[in-house]
């Protein structure tokens, strides 16, 4: 499924004494299949902006289309809405908190219940989310109590609630966000695993620009509302002092090619922003071990003919 | 929709009512909720509204608030007198002052025609009720608005002392007034939050069958307990490493002996307010 | 004074942190989430405490601060056994705690009164509080939000204000618990930033909980927890210099130690312990 955000303008408030631009002519294409990451401070529009995606707020101006749906300032009857949002899943910061039934079952199986579905179908989708989000699917596992689980498996059953309705996009909204070191490791592995095999598309929101950069395909930086930076992640990446002025930090990788570039010592573009893709791009000329002294003194001369300069 | 929940919040600002004690301005609201109920064994008993309306006025000029802030408070407010009102209007027995009707309704298709009644007393009743509510809200509004929580928290610990020897736990009372006051606007949040990823999921609030809404609630109810559990079980820890309990009194941040112009207001207001119990 | 301040006395002045054989369990037929913990923390060290999730490094967090009482074996800060009730009052001026969400640390709506609020509960005079209120907010760089409300303020601005709740106390230590976790990679910059520098300018006692190896990087010690025991203490350069070893205490590797990695494979001289991007390109650069 293909996102496309036209001229989108979100105004809170509007003509209150409380008016608040939130978003000002964003726009935004995200291919079937393909991941978009939508980076920003906190309160630069990218929570309204994930919001907007599957109709939970109405823009001022412009429109969202998602394959044959189109959300404008008009907005959508019941049923076209209630179809935008089965198609755009999205799951919420510290999603885990929203857990509520008594078994890991039940809460997976709640949005596919809503939909009528015959109850086979429902369990099925119910199993084939959990194996989504890699967790068990067994009847032991199904009957066991969400709340027992550690705080990144809980998350995992959260984004298997949102999979089990089998939406075509998925929208996360700081995914990793609080998690430990490895539970972040494990929550990217699954996002990279379900466009593999699914073909989801997907809208990943982060403040961290360096866990976007190995799953994204394209980035969209936005600050006070409107789009700061926007295209390919290597592009975007590349440009470290627009990415400060956003009020993010730069990934650390594309701040060493930052500074191995003003020193000189970036021997060509990297082409992602990989450890290494980077270590090419930073390899001494000659790599072969016999030159490696040569190769290091060239360097130094490059270092240091910048400074004399 | 949540965030208009009349859940007020402390302004920053320099004022005379900013510099006036907690204890005086919570000691006179609860003055002027006394008077209401004494002004209601009178049959016309505005005067005593209206001076309150006055004073709050006043008070909340003298504060410096925004009026664009109290109006978006006031609006929740209107809206849930609104749709009170009519049944206070009619809840009431007495002479009759006028008979509106037949309204029909139909229920399972039989027709059911309904005079509705309103009575003198009725009337009498609507409107002191909605006055006393408009009036108390006003009330808490300035006192909230122009006092830091901490500050609050204390006034409840100095006045609740002298019952500290019945056993009465003045300062837990204060430390529950504190932390209520900081944590509602985050739970109110959090509920807001909560409410969108669940309709994100396929729940219905307000549309669908009962089935449907009851575990609507379920989904708001349990998530959001167990989140509560979860934050109060961090702020004891915080609060415990903070120091909390292990020295016996604690020093009061704000409260200190009351001024000349505390000890005026709170000889002056309720004077007045008597004066024109009396004379009305 | 009381009267353990009296025995302990140019000890006091030294608040080192002594464990000695130290084990805990949650209950008696729990599992032991630490085991046999021996170390010594010296007044002035900035540690970085490491491990994943489950290693049992925030139950030594909490222990150390006071907050739970060792099973078996002693810890002792300045000479005064943490797990005596009688003194309680003591260790916690002596140390002072800051978990991951300033959100629940932070008891006042107002930026001073938050400050004030601790020691005020502590029963502290009325001009200490706004001097010691004034100077935290000094040291943590939040003089400029006196009187707003912590709720306008950014995560890291939230948790320095929660730091500077900590410091009005005028702790010789200072625990902090993940005290990044719930924050952008911008204020998790600014975090560690101010732990180092209230190391280094206030000679304050740091043992800084995390995961995050890069977060480590710039401390004097780092202490690695696995399976409730210590499986590393060195030096970063000594425990940074081994990236294998860090991989099987289940740590993940930052992206700057990856790229070192290849490019020392390379037989370019990258130190074990230039985990920021400004130290991996100085060392490319070979400024020397």
């Amino acid at each position: 499924m293909t996102i496309l955000v036209d001229h989108l303008t979100v105004i809170y408030h509007p003509g209150s004494p409380l008016e608040r631009v939130a978003l000002r002519n964003v726009n935004l294409r995200v291919e079937d299949g393909s991941c978009a990451a939508i980076v920003g401070v906190t309160g630069s529009g990218k929570s309204t902006l994930a919001q907007c995606l599957n109709g939970l707020l109405t823009p001022t101006s412009g429109r969202v289309v998602v394959d044959d749906i189109e959300l404008t300032s008009r907005g959508l009857a019941g049923e076209t809405l209630r179809a935008l949002r089965r198609r755009v899943g999205l799951l919420f910061q510290f999603p885990e908190g929203q857990l509520f039934a008594p078994t890991i079952g039940a809460d997976v199986a709640y949005g596919p219940g809503q939909m009528r579905l015959k109850r086979a179908e429902v369990e099925e989708r119910t199993r084939w989310a959990l194996r989504a989000v890699a967790l068990p699917d067994d009847d032991a596992f199904l009957a066991r109590s969400p709340f027992a689980l550690s705080g990144g498996q809980r998350r995992r059953v959260a984004l298997a609630g949102v999979l089990a309705m089998r939406p075509g996009i998925v929208v996360l909204d700081e995914p990793s966000a609080g998690l430990d070191a490895e539970a972040r490791e494990e929550i990217y592995a699954t996002l990279r695993a379900l466009r593999e095999r699914e073909r989801l598309t997907l809208v990943v929101i982060s403040h961290d620009m360096a866990e976007v950069a190995a799953l994204a395909e394209t980035v969209l930086a936005l600050r006070d509302g409107q789009t700061a930076l926007a295209g390919p992640t290597a592009a975007v990446f590349r440009q470290t002092e627009a990415i400060e002025a956003a009020g993010l930090l730069p990934p650390p990788l594309a701040q060493v090619a930052a500074l191995a570039r003003a020193r000189g010592l970036l021997r060509a573009e990297p082409t992602s922003f990989t450890a290494e893709a980077l270590a090419e791009a930073l390899r001494p000329a000659s790599s072969a071990p016999q030159g490696r002294d040569g190769a290091h003194s060239a360097t130094l001369d490059r270092g240091d003919g910048r400074h004399a300069g | 929709m949540l965030d208009s929940l009349p859940v007020g919040s402390y302004i920053p600002h320099d004022s005379v009512i900013h510099r006036l004690r907690a204890r005086t301005k919570l000691l006179l609201l609860c003055w002027l909720a006394a008077s209401f109920f004494i002004a209601n064994h009178k049959r016309f008993h505005y005067g005593v509204y209206g001076l309150a309306f006055a004073l709050l006025m006043l008070t909340m000029v003298l504060s410096g608030a925004n009026p664009g802030y109290i109006w978006r408070r006031l609006r929740v407010i209107f809206l849930l007198m609104a749709i009170s009102l009519p049944f206070l209007l009619i809840w009431t027995t007495g002479p009759t002052w006028r008979t509106f009707g037949p309204l029909v309704f139909t229920l399972d298709g039989v027709r059911i025609p309904i005079e509705v009644v309103v009575t003198y007393d009725g009337l009498w009743f609507s409107v002191s009720t909605t006055c006393i509510f408009l009036l108390l809200y006003l009330g808490t509004l300035a006192l909230s608005l122009s006092t830091t929580p901490v500050a609050l928290a204390e006034a409840i610990v100095l006045l609740l002392r002298p019952f500290r020897r019945m056993g009465l736990p003045a300062d837990e009372f204060g430390l529950m007034t504190l932390l209520a006051l900081r944590f509602v606007p985050t739970l109110v949040q959090e509920a807001n939050q909560l409410i969108k990823a669940q309709v994100s999921r396929g729940a219905e609030f307000t549309t669908g069958s009962l089935g449907a809404r009851v575990r609507g609630v379920v989904m708001l109810v349990v998530p959001l307990t167990e989140g509560a559990l979860r934050r109060a079980a961090g702020l004891a820890t915080a609060l415990e490493a903070r120091g909390y309990g292990v020295t016996g009194e604690a020093t009061l941040l704000h409260e200190g002996r009351l001024r000349a112009l505390d000890w005026a207001l709170l000889i002056l207001v309720p004077l007045i307010t008597v004066a024109v119990y009396w004379y009305l | 004074m009381t009267d353990a301040g009296a025995t302990a006395g140019a000890a006091s002045m030294r608040a080192d942190i002594i464990i000695e054989g130290m084990s805990y369990r949650y209950s008696e037929t729990s599992g032991a989430a630490l085991s046999d913990v021996s170390l010594t923390i010296q007044q002035g060290e900035y540690v970085a405490l490491l491990g994943h999730n489950g290693s049992g490094k925030s139950t030594l967090a909490r222990i150390i601060g006071g907050l739970a009482r060792p099973s078996a074996g002693r810890v002792t800060l300045a000479g005064l056994d943490t797990a005596e009730p009688a003194n309680r009052a003591r260790v916690r001026g002596l140390v002072g705690m800051i978990f991951s969400d300033p959100d629940n640390q932070i008891v006042a709506t107002v930026v001073e009164d938050d400050v004030g609020w601790g020691l005020a509960a502590r029963g502290f005079p009325h001009d200490v509080i706004i001097e010691r209120t004034r100077a935290a907010l000094e040291a943590v760089g939040l003089r400029h939000a006196y009187g707003r409300a912590p709720n306008e303020l950014s995560g890291g601005q939230r948790q320095r204000l929660a730091i500077a709740g900590a410091l009005a106390l005028e702790p010789s230590a200072l625990i902090a618990d993940e005290p990044t976790a719930m924050l952008d990679p911008r204020s998790r910059v600014e975090v560690s930033a101010l732990l180092r520098r209230l190391n280094r300018e206030h000679g304050l006692t740091i043992i800084h909980v995390t995961h995050l190896l890069e977060e480590a990087a710039s401390a004097h010690r780092v202490i690695a927890l696995d399976g409730g025991r210590v499986a590393l203490d060195a030096p970063p350069a000594q425990a940074f210099a081994d990236l294998g070893r860090l991989r099987a205490l289940r740590l993940v590797i930052p992206d700057v130690a990856l790229l070192a990695e290849r490019l020392r494979a390379e037989g370019l001289p990258i130190p074990a312990d230039a985990l920021s991007p400004e130290a991996l390109t100085r060392a490319l650069g070979g400024t020397r």
